[in-house]
């Protein structure tokens, strides 16, 4: 009965109404396009960090994070990969063998980063064959290495050149040896740019005098937001005297850090947000208070109990609430599943800055059930707050002067 | 009376100088331990043992040296790493590599690295500080260590000198004039590492300290060991032995 009241009360004044549903189906996608766009922009730093340094979850030996030295890397053999295989939740794993040399030319001597890897996993994680600027990457037998674009020219060598590579093998051995150049790559972060030389993981355990064995092995899980469960798993199952599993918060705390950060004062434009939405809702349920003034005077004069007139105008609130937070999530998916398949592109000139991120420069937008979820929540919540404004009105009301207004 | 008088004036003479003698200065110690432990010229056959918690590494290989600022080293074992050669000249290492037949200058940065896999760095091999002019020493104790009289010296680096500890401590055996242990101290006046001189033999006709141990002390469990097989202090060679061309020839 009461519901049907609030339902009719709704509409005798239409425009009333959707002024105010219209303010919280507003509130609701300015919330969504904001946390959409935070968390957006958050994913595509931790995915491009990951998938271009770390990874999201690497095993290694348990000496290796403290000492990153060749003399620390573990045997990838039958038992190792049998556990990998039996975990459940594991996408696929990317193998490295990564180590400083120095590369020599005829006049200089330089430090570089040498990663032995499996070109098709790599790319698996990557797409790092999508960044070909020359020549082609090396198959998984060759003797040959693929160069960082930013190495190539700090080096000036191109494909065809050759490139000698000095440096410490595995416990000690001396490893050195002479490699075509059969590929320039180009590689998003500019520091690893660099330094950076790729080559046949086969051919590097040779060089190094280590074979069978990895400084790393990188895990994608099959859900990313599984990566810390994944490695509790991994965990269990390991030897921690002779193997660590880190996840890319433990490897990339700046990262993490920096993501905090920018969540933190992304919050504080989303409380704003909510601030002047709410002030915006409290507006309209004033000015409807006011004009009901008279109306609500005479029936409680008729005999109406307050607590029932208070009911109906928060089931009213309510109403027009779900009302507004439903449109605004009608209204708001298509706006974000649209932005979320074509992001905003930023000029030439923020390109650049975007590159030293190591970042595409684009405004990505998340496609979550949980911000949808959240945002409706919250905006909801704050309705229903205001709502109580009228109820507590109500019970203070004066009769004689509110019927007289 | 006047035989007296000068055959006592003579006695009194040999009195001051023996004095003198039982009271060595710090500086002709040093000295004569630095002619002793490295002589002019120096050929040697050695072995080194790099241990770690893990593993056990031997190479085996023939050095000459030629004061403190030429060297030559060429590795004979393991198999995978023979034909390799070091070249010292002043301030600069090459490093010969048989398998790719280049030979590489040593860039600064990786003269902080570890040579050959071992607790000594490239820089080691170079930063032959001269222990006569880059210290200020003094005698602190006299001290037994294995059976031997030792002087206990400390010597504190004038500040100028590229030495990068704080503070050394020289155990020099009293009358044979070789060290017996060194002590490297860091700022902090913490032990970084100790070297320990063992097995005293006769080799190449002086006695000598057949075995090196380079123990850092912040690492349990690593250890170098160097043993030297076969020592000739008189090998007939020049400063022009030193050369690139000879390193990668040398066999």
């Amino acid at each position: 009965m009461l519901f049907i009241l609030a339902w009719r009360n709704l509409w005798r004044n239409k425009r009333r109404t959707l002024i105010t549903a219209s303010s919280v189906f507003f509130a609701v996608i300015l919330a969504l396009v904001a946390e959409s766009m935070t968390k957006g922009s958050h994913e595509a730093m931790v995915s491009n960090m990951v998938k271009l340094s770390t990874g999201y979850l690497q095993l290694q030996d348990s000496l290796y994070e403290d000492e990153p030295s060749v003399d620390h890397a573990f045997m990838y053999d039958d038992t190792l990969k049998q556990i990998i295989r039996q975990t459940n939740g594991i996408a696929y794993v990317v193998p490295r063998f990564e180590s400083f040399m120095l590369a020599a030319t005829e006049k200089s001597t330089r430090p570089v980063m040498l990663r032995g890897v499996d070109f098709e996993a790599e790319n698996r994680l990557n797409e790092m064959g999508h960044k070909l600027l020359a020549g082609t990457s090396p198959e998984a037998n060759d003797q040959a290495v693929l160069l960082a674009d930013g190495l190539a020219e700090r080096l000036k060598m191109n494909v065809g050149d050759s490139i000698i590579l000095v440096g410490q093998g595995f416990r000690g051995m001396s490893a050195a040896g002479i490699y075509p150049v059969k590929g320039i790559v180009k590689i998003s972060l500019p520091r690893l740019n660099d330094q950076l030389i790729f080559m046949p993981l086969a051919a590097t355990q040779q060089l190094f005098g280590a074979e069978d064995r990895l400084t790393a092995l990188l895990i994608t899980p099959e859900e990313k937001g599984q990566t810390d469960l994944l490695a509790e798993q991994l965990r269990a199952q390991l030897d921690p005297q002779w193997f660590k599993v880190l996840t890319w918060k433990q490897m990339m705390p700046t990262l993490l850090q920096s993501l905090e950060l920018d969540k933190a004062s992304g919050m504080m434009i989303i409380y704003m947000l909510y601030l002047v939405v709410g002030f915006g809702i409290l507006g309209t349920v004033l000015t409807m208070m006011l004009e009901r003034q008279r109306e609500f005077g005479i029936l409680l004069s008729v005999g109406m109990k307050r607590s029932q007139l208070a009911l109906i105008t928060f089931v009213e609130t309510v109403f027009i609430s779900m009302i507004g937070v439903a449109a605004g999530l009608v209204g708001g998916f298509p706006i974000i599943l649209y932005m979320h398949h074509h992001p905003i592109r930023f000029g030439e000139e923020m390109e650049a800055m975007f590159e030293t991120y190591g970042m595409e420069a684009v405004m990505p937008f998340a496609l979550d059930v949980q911000v949808f979820g959240s945002q409706a929540v919250v905006v909801l919540l704050i309705t229903l707050v205001i709502g109580l404004y009228p109820v507590f009105k109500v019970f203070r009301m004066n009769i004689l002067k509110a019927a007289r207004n | 009376m006047k035989t007296i008088k000068l055959v006592s004036y003579i006695i009194f003479l040999l009195m001051i100088s023996f004095g003198l003698q039982a009271q060595e200065s710090v500086t002709d110690i040093l000295k004569k331990m630095e002619q002793r432990m490295k002589g002019d010229a120096m050929y040697a056959g050695l072995s080194m043992q790099t241990i770690r918690p893990r593993y056990t590494r031997e190479v085996s290989m023939k050095s000459w040296s030629l004061g403190n600022n030429y060297s030559l080293i060429f590795i004979t074992a393991p198999a995978r790493d023979k034909g390799v050669g070091y070249l010292k000249r002043q301030k600069e290492i090459w490093n010969y590599l048989p398998n790719i037949d280049r030979t590489i200058k040593m860039p600064p940065s990786m003269m902080s690295q570890s040579w050959m896999g071992s607790d000594f760095t490239n820089d080691d091999l170079v930063r032959e500080s001269t222990i006569l002019e880059d210290y200020d020493h003094r005698i602190l104790a006299e001290e037994q260590l294995d059976g031997y009289e030792c002087w206990k010296i400390e010597m504190i680096p004038h500040p100028e000198s590229s030495v990068v500890y704080s503070k050394v401590l020289l155990w020099v055996a009293k009358e044979k004039y070789f060290q017996m242990r060194i002590e490297n101290y860091d700022e902090d006046d913490e032990l970084v590492a100790t070297m320990h001189f063992k097995d005293i033999k006769m080799m190449g006709g002086k006695e000598f300290p057949a075995v090196m141990e380079m123990v850092p002390s912040d690492k349990p469990g690593h250890k170098t060991v160097l043993t030297y097989h076969l020592i000739d202090f008189n090998p007939k060679i020049e400063p022009d032995f030193f050369s690139i061309q000879n390193l990668k020839q040398i066999r």
